[in-house]
């Protein structure tokens, strides 16, 4: 089963076509970040005109790399939530739209599962798996019994931690995106030169959840201080803390609920500190290559596969949906562990 | 055969075109669930006229100015109905369709409210000529009126309704004449193009890319 995959939600605009939820036949991605650069973040309406301009372009490419006609693949599947109203609204828009005129099933996806998803497109992921979603949107500790069925058990209480990569780039103005310019320092750093906090919330219901806003702070109190701080060694000992609690975290809910397959997805995936404690770590680690940890819609192709069922979903009721953990959620979840 | 869409304003409308002749219309006022009502509204347009799909030969899209996010909805529809079915598309500004409602002999004034305290607005005189698209406040569109001395021409559009400074100027108290709609769009479209070219028509940079200017 060939499925046309498109992913809008924030500043990438990507169409692939993904074979039984595996083979990828192909994966375009545009990345829209010298567009945002200038402005030390995503600017929704400029990335919601962007995507506008370029998806059918790319749909074209997409088609033409698979060597596909549009009347060759079996599904559409995008990109329904969470992310930038605008900019998801134009990605279902058209994806409807396919659907309607080509009379194939639409099957709409949640972008944080298709994070998690893009690992099983380069490694058999074993179930029940833990994972750990980290991008500049979100921060979640998740557990899964198969590919529908899952539980939300730690989200970020404040700033999600890709969020605080930037924040923490752009107090240093070190441009945009911060996480890999931040990781590109923490080479050059020395990680263990200051002692920023290891913040890990360790009340009762806030065991597996996370809060990046204390570490955020005390980089501003230090170089507050310090005027004259070597940008190296915050860098590295910023991303060292923050790398950390993701591991510490994560271990603790894989010894809790005694699961050792861990998937690591999103954008912060990508962070070299990261893959290195994780995979010395003793647990079964599943992260994607660096191709796959930014949004593409390879993932939402592939994961389109396992929620398909047969069963067509009427396309004229969907609507994009812009966030998934409200805050309403976020309190229930404090409350719920 | 022809299918023409609207979307620019928060009145939404779509026409089906035999040739040129005009043979049904659907609208109507929405304002957050305009994605929902679009598809099933082709769906039922066409059904209506015992007309599929296959019989389009031409999507004619209305390219803003307008409401941003009405405009990129309404565009990436018929751009990707004119992708999926391989047809050429036309497209027409919005501030055009709307004086095409107004006799063409008379000198008008289209405002369309741009939000944001601001109208997208256009000057066509009697002999033809015309004025470039503004984006600008209501105030300053009444002074540009007040100075040039443009009283006597027709306005039309909900800026003139929906902004006080502007209030006053006779205009006709019928919503028919404030909104841009798709069965006038025969009358002002641009000749067939490649539906790859086609795009929104902003007029209004991003509020990050004023505060930087």
């Amino acid at each position: 089963m060939k499925i046309l995959g498109i992913e809008t939600s924030c500043d990438e605009t990507s169409v692939a076509v993904v074979e039984d939820g595996k083979k990828i036949l192909s994966n375009i991605i545009y990345s829209q970040v010298p567009l945002h650069k200038e402005f030390s973040g995503v600017v929704p309406e400029l990335a919601s005109r962007k995507h506008l301009e370029i998806i059918l372009p790319l749909i074209k490419d997409a088609l033409m790399e698979a060597n596909l006609t549009l009347n060759d693949v079996d599904a559409i599947s995008v990109t329904q939530e969470p992310g930038l109203m605008g900019s998801l609204l134009v990605g279902l828009t058209v994806a409807k739209t396919l659907a309607y005129i080509t009379k194939k099933p639409l099957i709409p996806v949640n972008h944080i599962n298709a994070h998690l998803y893009a690992a099983n497109l380069e490694y058999d992921i074993p179930f029940p798996f833990i994972g750990l979603i980290v991008s500049g949107g979100h921060t979640l500790l998740t557990v899964w019994k198969n590919w529908l069925d899952y539980k939300i058990l730690g989200t970020t209480i404040d700033d999600a931690v890709g969020e605080a990569f930037d924040k923490v780039a752009k107090l240093m103005n070190l441009g945009y995106p911060g996480g890999p310019i931040i990781d590109k320092l923490f080479k050059k750093g020395d990680a263990n030169s200051i002692n920023f906090p290891l913040v890990m919330l360790n009340k009762n219901n806030d065991r597996y959840n996370f809060s990046y806003s204390g570490l955020k702070t005390a980089v501003v109190y230090y170089m507050q201080r310090n005027e004259n701080y070597v940008v190296e060694d915050v860098a590295a000992s910023f991303q060292k803390k923050a790398i950390d609690v993701l591991f510490k975290k994560t271990k603790l809910l894989s010894e809790d609920l005694n699961i050792n397959n861990i998937v690591i997805a999103g954008g912060v995936a990508a962070n070299s500190y990261l893959r290195e404690v994780f995979h010395h770590s003793k647990m079964s680690v599943f992260i994607p290559s660096i191709k796959l940890c930014t949004d593409n819609a390879a993932m939402v192709g592939g994961l389109a596969y396992h929620l398909y069922q047969n069963q067509e979903i009427d396309y004229t009721s969907l609507d994009a949906v812009d966030k998934i953990i409200t805050p309403q959620i976020k309190r229930n979840l404090r409350k719920e562990n | 055969m022809k299918l023409a869409l609207s979307s620019s304003s928060e009145f939404f409308s779509l026409a089906v075109y035999n040739s040129q002749d005009l043979m049904l219309t659907n609208c109507g006022f929405f304002t957050k669930k305009l994605q929902k009502w679009s598809i099933s509204s082709v769906e039922n347009l066409l059904k209506t006229v015992e007309m599929s799909l296959k019989d389009l030969t031409i999507i004619a899209v209305d390219t803003g100015p307008g409401k941003f996010t009405g405009l990129r909805v309404g565009v990436a529809m018929a751009k990707t109905m004119a992708f999926a079915l391989g047809i050429d598309m036309v497209e027409a500004c919005s501030l055009d369709i709307i004086r095409s409602d107004v006799p063409a002999l008379m000198p008008v004034i289209v405002a369309m409210d741009g939000k944001q305290n601001r109208v997208f607005t256009k000057v066509y005189n009697a002999n033809g000529t015309t004025g470039e698209v503004l984006d600008i406040e209501p105030g300053k569109l009444k002074y540009m009126i007040e100075a040039e001395g443009l009283h006597h021409y027709t306005m039309v559009g909900d800026g003139f309704k929906n902004y006080s400074e502007l209030q006053g100027y006779p205009i006709n108290e019928i919503d028919y004449f404030f909104y841009p709609k798709a069965w006038h769009m025969h009358k002002v479209w641009s000749e067939p193009k490649n539906k790859l070219e086609v795009d929104a028509r902003y007029y209004r940079k991003t509020q990050a890319e004023e505060r930087r200017k």
